[in-house]
């Protein structure tokens, strides 16, 4: 297990992603047209993973898929590191400031808000979309990074090779990049791959109850949730689909697994 | 103790804050909280019929202290589509949610804590091995599509459970617990593995501790030892997860209460959004945040309990 | 040591981690009721020996050989009968009273454990045991159902002793019990373990790195570098043996020499013209305790009006236990820290005056202050970024001049220093910090305090984590620069007899405030406040041969 992980992680996140970065130029068939008489075919020669209730071919509709699942949780990955990461580090720099407790309580309430009951308020007001999806799981993702962001940094600023540069006249600003972030890189690192499948998760979760992606596009989750009463009569529908999340899901997770283990100063030579 | 109070107090200062957050976001942002209800065809006097029952003739903060000062002594306004009480409706809902998340808080802990225990103890062990392979899985199969998976294997081709829908707790325990019983698997399965990984890691660095040396040293057996000494220790981050989890379980359930049609606040939610019922929407989302907190607050008093450093 | 009388008796004892050898062949016995001292620096398998009397070797290890205790062959014995043996017939003390004990049990249940597991005593006899235990260990005042956080480190190491010795066991292993604790603890410490084995008639195994710390209590000495012993013997006549140049062996002779060192630290006494720093009345303070309304915290005084002034080429020791301030107030000095009154002053220029916020972690200090003081830390390790190269390490104080250099006047710069330091400069800029022993990292750290020119250095326990073979070549290239670049020194330190050995002056610290300074020798010799005379009465010392011998 321990050396099938990371060679498995890899080559499962690199399928994902390849197959992708090729549905943006070709798929074997159109995901936009519809075919009723072709509808529910098992998988064959032609249609490799068959075709769903409008004819369409399951395959393409899950390369597209890909694509968005990726982006959506790549973009939410992004908004939680580049804002709780310099919050953390703000926090961290004068703990116990106004600063820092303003960052704290603010942690304190958006851990109050699950990802869907942002995605419930936000729908609620603008109706669903992709983009809503991005901005729920985003925010979701801020006090996870932020919190890190802050414990680690807090334990680097008492370390002596801080004081050092305190003593070379360095200011907080710079510490915290020169010297902080440096350091954080690794459990960053670890942890974005962590919030990216969380992310993936939580996007076909959202696309299921139909506050994601809207049709026609193409996502998992709507796919399953349109395959729900479909299951007994063709159960490759709501299969492949859901293998999908499965794939990218696990793929990302054993990956994470052996950076953490790579990165881990405490297995590291450094110490 | 000053500890709980300390965090109650921060709590609630949460709980104010949030209250707010969600006031504005649902009755401010939109503008006219009243036309967005009705819609573009509404006339202008059925809109200004509801802007005078929802009282949107007062200013912001008035209706935010209305808002909440009814909350506090259970008056969560009437629905706007189904013309009741929303408190009423809440409370029926609640009680098929709550035993739900209950249900498969349970079940995760139940099959968790033995697994996490076998790992870590055998650790390297064919047991560790396959328990960490089947968490692997377990974290990344969304519970929505293992529910669905669960209906073909143990309602559609088994007969053993409903596909779905829920008879009432008037209808009798059983019946009710067996409605429940596959939307609690569900629930459990993916959380159960996060539990199972974390206890293990935890053990293991709790089993790395100078004072389980001291144990050994004292004759203790490497099983009394883990059971005495590094269980207990071992529960500090373990409890964090369970707080988070509930929380998980709680969106979750929202999303399992669709699978089954089970008429639980989840499906009150969305009901609610389709027919865009901010009376219900603004009660349930602050119902939901309320749950999480009080959550948090009752593992932080479980830290205390496991922890005496943290009761000062 | 008569093999029918041993009470332990090991023999031709290997142990292995895998293909690595960390333990070779190792032969010694113990009487009952004797004590064996083990000395060696850290890595030299003093422990790991420990850990293969105890049976308690980590994962992966094998032993071969033979251990017998009380005639019975520990490595033959399965691990039911093993834990029948341990707490009760062989106990064990650890280094780390910090973390030898459960967090979450309180000291009662805790010392109770091994009572109720070994002498089957129901639950209220057991804490009865176990309330005489603690009384025995000098902890009468401390309840049962104290917890561990609520204890200072001394105490924490009692309870520990109280765990071990609560079954009366024949042999107590020590595994450097009071590395951990302050001089004056540690002092209680040995007395208490050699007053306990007076009482009881156990036999002691004491290991520690400090020869000092075992001579004055054991009966045979063993000395034990690279997991082999290459010196063994009486502890007279050992000791004496190395002392004399004749036929000793070299290393024991090494050790006691680093134990008794004095490098020519003190030709400085001419040179004390101007006053360099002056410190006047000041204190300094953290916030303790939760946030109470409006966000005040209680505040607790570390540093306590504190007045002194230092001339340039002086050493000066600045000594306290933990807690004492003296960290503290070496951070005032280097503006890491605000003061709440008083005033610093650097050639007569102000440098620090009190600032009201704590939390701030920009200090505004002149940059010129800054160049002028500046600080070699403990750990060679974590004082450097791991993520940095040599090169760019030693160079970050050049942050502080105003025109800074160009990259090849700044290499320059780095090399020469690198050279100063008695390192290759080609070996090492490009490196990083993990690629060093704990010596070139410490020479590194000194290179980067001297690149900005400073004239006064402060060594913030700059040697109490190196070898003392080591330490003793890093005081040298200290002794050295001091001479050549006309720096002062501050020796912060709570090992007295590094300070002891390099000073001209000391200042003994005592909660927060300064009680005795002096000219060191007569500090030393005749200290006249009553925590100076305990504080030197508790260091450890290496017996005299001859009046050791007077003993018997």
């Amino acid at each position: 297990m321990s050396r099938l992980g990371p060679a498995l992680g890899t080559l499962l996140v690199t399928v994902v992603l390849v197959t992708a970065l090729i549905s943006l130029v070709w798929t074997p068939f159109d995901v936009e047209q519809l075919n009723i008489g072709n509808k529910l075919q098992s998988p064959d020669a032609t249609h490799w993973l068959g075709t769903d209730h409008f004819g369409r071919d399951i395959l393409s509709m899950l390369m597209v898929g890909a694509r968005l699942s990726l982006a959506v949780a790549m973009v939410a990955v992004g908004i939680g590191v580049g804002l709780g990461v310099p919050l953390g580090l703000l926090a961290a720099a004068s703990p116990g400031s106004l600063v820092d407790e303003f960052v704290m309580r603010l942690n304190d309430l958006v851990f109050a808000f699950p990802a869907l009951v942002i995605a419930i308020l936000i729908t609620a007001i603008h109706g669903p979309g992709a983009i809503n999806a991005i901005i729920a799981i985003g925010i979701f993702n801020v006090p996870v990074f932020a919190r890190l962001t802050r414990g680690a940094a807090l334990s680097l600023w008492t370390r002596e090779f801080v004081m050092a540069a305190r003593v070379a006249g360095k200011g907080a600003a710079r510490i915290s990049v020169e010297h902080i972030l440096p350091n954080l890189a690794n459990l960053l690192i670890v942890q974005a791959t962590i919030q990216f499948s969380l992310g993936i998760l939580a996007e076909a979760g959202l696309s299921y109850v139909g506050l994601g992606a809207q049709p026609p596009l193409p996502s998992w989750g709507r796919m399953l949730a349109e395959s729900q009463t479909l299951i007994s009569i063709s159960p490759h529908v709501a299969v492949f689909p859901g293998l999908a999340i499965v794939v990218t899901v696990l793929g990302l997770n054993l990956l994470g697994d052996s950076l953490r283990d790579r990165l881990d100063p405490r297995l590291s030579h450094e110490r | 103790m000053s500890y709980a109070l300390r965090r109650l107090t921060s709590l609630l200062v949460t709980l104010v804050v949030a209250s707010v957050v969600v006031f504005v976001v649902v009755e401010v942002v939109p503008g006219d909280p009243a036309s967005y209800m009705l819609g573009l065809n509404a006339s202008p006097d059925t809109v200004q019929a509801l802007r005078t029952e929802l009282g949107l003739d007062q200013t912001g903060v008035a209706r935010w202290f209305d808002w909440v000062s009814g909350m506090l002594v259970g008056d969560f306004g009437v629905s706007y589509t189904y013309r009741t009480d929303v408190a009423s409706m809440v409370v029926d809902r609640i009680a098929v949610s709550v035993p739900l998340a209950l249900l498969a808080l349970m079940l995760a802990v139940l099959i968790a804590f033995p697994a996490g225990l076998v790992a870590a103890s055998r650790r390297g062990g064919v047991a560790d091995t396959g328990v960490m392979g089947f968490t692997q899985i377990g974290i990344a199969i969304p519970n929505f599509w293992f529910a669905m998976l669960l209906v073909l294997v143990f309602s559609v081709h088994l007969r053993w459970f409903p596909s779905g829908g829920f008879p009432g707790w008037e209808a009798g325990l059983w019946p009710a617990l067996k409605a429940l019983t596959l939307p609690a698997i569900a629930l459990a399965l993916p959380q159960a593995a996060i539990l199972a990984r974390v206890l293990r890691s935890s053990l293991l660095d709790t089993l790395g501790e100078d004072y389980i040396r001291t144990a050994r040293a004292k004759g203790l057996s490497s099983r009394a030892a883990l059971w005495k000494h590094a269980l207990r220790n071992a529960m500090i981050p373990v409890l964090t997860i369970v707080g988070l989890q509930f929380s998980f379980l709680l969106a979750g359930a929202i999303i399992i209460e669709n699978v089954f049609y089970l008429p639980g606040l989840g499906r009150l939610v969305f009901q609610a959004i389709t027919s865009r019922d901010l009376v219900v929407v603004e009660s349930v989302v602050m119902l939901l945040v309320f749950a999480v907190v009080l959550v948090t607050y009752l593992v932080d008093l479980a830290y205390a309990w496991v922890d005496p450093r943290l009761r000062r | 040591m008569s093999a029918e009388s041993s009470l332990l008796r090991v023999d031709d004892l290997s142990v292995s981690i895998g293909d690595t050898s960390i333990l070779s062949s190792l032969s010694f016995g113990l009487d009952a009721g004797s004590t064996l001292g083990i000395v060696g620096e850290s890595g030299s398998g003093k422990s790991m020996t420990a850990l293969a009397i105890m049976q308690l070797l980590p994962r992966g290890a094998t032993a071969h050989g033979s251990i017998r205790f009380d005639d019975r062959e520990l490595l033959a014995l399965d691990e039911r009968e093993l834990q029948q043996l341990r707490g009760a017939d062989i106990s064990m003390v650890f280094q780390e009273p910090m973390s030898a004990l459960n967090p979450v049990h309180s000291v009662g249940v805790q010392v109770a454990e091994s009572l109720r597991l070994h002498q089957g005593l129901a639950r209220a006899s057991a804490m009865e045991q176990a309330r005489t235990a603690l009384d025995r260990v000098g902890l009468e005042s401390i309840g049962l159902d104290r917890y561990p956080h609520e204890l200072s480190g001394g105490q924490r190491q009692r309870v520990v002793i109280a765990i071990a010795i609560a079954c009366k066991p024949r042999l107590l292993i020590a595994d450097e019990p009071t590395t951990a604790l302050d001089v004056t603890t540690q002092a209680e410490i040995l007395d208490l373990l050699a007053d306990l084995q007076r009482d009881t008639g156990m036999a002691m195994i004491l290991i520690s790195h400090d020869l000092a710390v075992v001579a004055n209590t054991a009966d045979s000495l063993i000395v034990m570098r690279d997991g082999a012993i290459v010196d063994a013997g009486d502890a007279e006549q050992l000791l004496s043996r190395a002392a004399s140049d004749n036929d000793a062996v070299g290393y024991t002779r090494e050790l006691l020499q680093a134990s008794s060192w004095r490098p020519s630290l003190t030709a400085s006494q001419a040179r004390h013209a101007e006053p360099l720093l002056e410190v006047k009345g000041v204190s300094a303070s953290y916030p303790v305790g939760p946030r109470r309304v409006f966000g005040v915290r209680d505040r607790q005084t570390v540093v306590d009006e504190v007045s002194f002034v230092i001339h340039a080429g002086e050493n000066v020791g600045l000594v306290g236990e933990s807690g004492s301030g003296k960290s503290t107030l070496a951070r005032c000095l280097l503006g890491l820290m605000p003061i709440d009154t008083g005033e610093v002053l650097l050639r007569g220029q102000r440098l620090h005056t009190p600032v009201g916020s704590d939390t701030a972690r920009t200090q505004p200090m002149a940059r010129a202050a800054r160049r002028a003081v500046q600080i070699v830390f403990q750990d060679p390790y974590g004082s450097f970024n791991p993520r940095h190269r040599v090169e760019r390490l030693v160079s970050e104080p050049l942050h502080l001049l105003d025109e800074r250099p160009g990259r090849r006047e700044r290499r320059r710069r780095v090399e020469a220093l690198l050279e100063r330091v008695g390192l290759n400069p080609a070996d090492t800029l490009k490196r990083y910090i993990h690629e060093f022993s704990g010596g070139q990292r410490q020479r590194i750290a000194i290179a980067r305090a001297l690149i900005v020119q400073p004239s006064l250095v402060i060594l913030d326990e700059a040697v109490s984590a190196l070898d003392v073979s080591v330490r003793a070549q890093v005081l040298a290239l200290l002794a050295e620069l001091a001479v050549d670049e006309g720096l002062a020194y501050v020796f912060v330190s709570h090992d007295l007899s590094v300070v002891r050995n390099v000073t001209d002056r000391v200042m003994i610290m005592y909660q927060g405030r300064i009680v005795e300074s002096g000219e060191t020798r007569k500090v030393f010799d005749a200290p006249t406040s009553s925590y100076a005379q305990q504080l030197v009465k508790a260091i450890p010392t290496l017996p005299d041969p001859a009046e050791r011998r007077s003993h018997y």
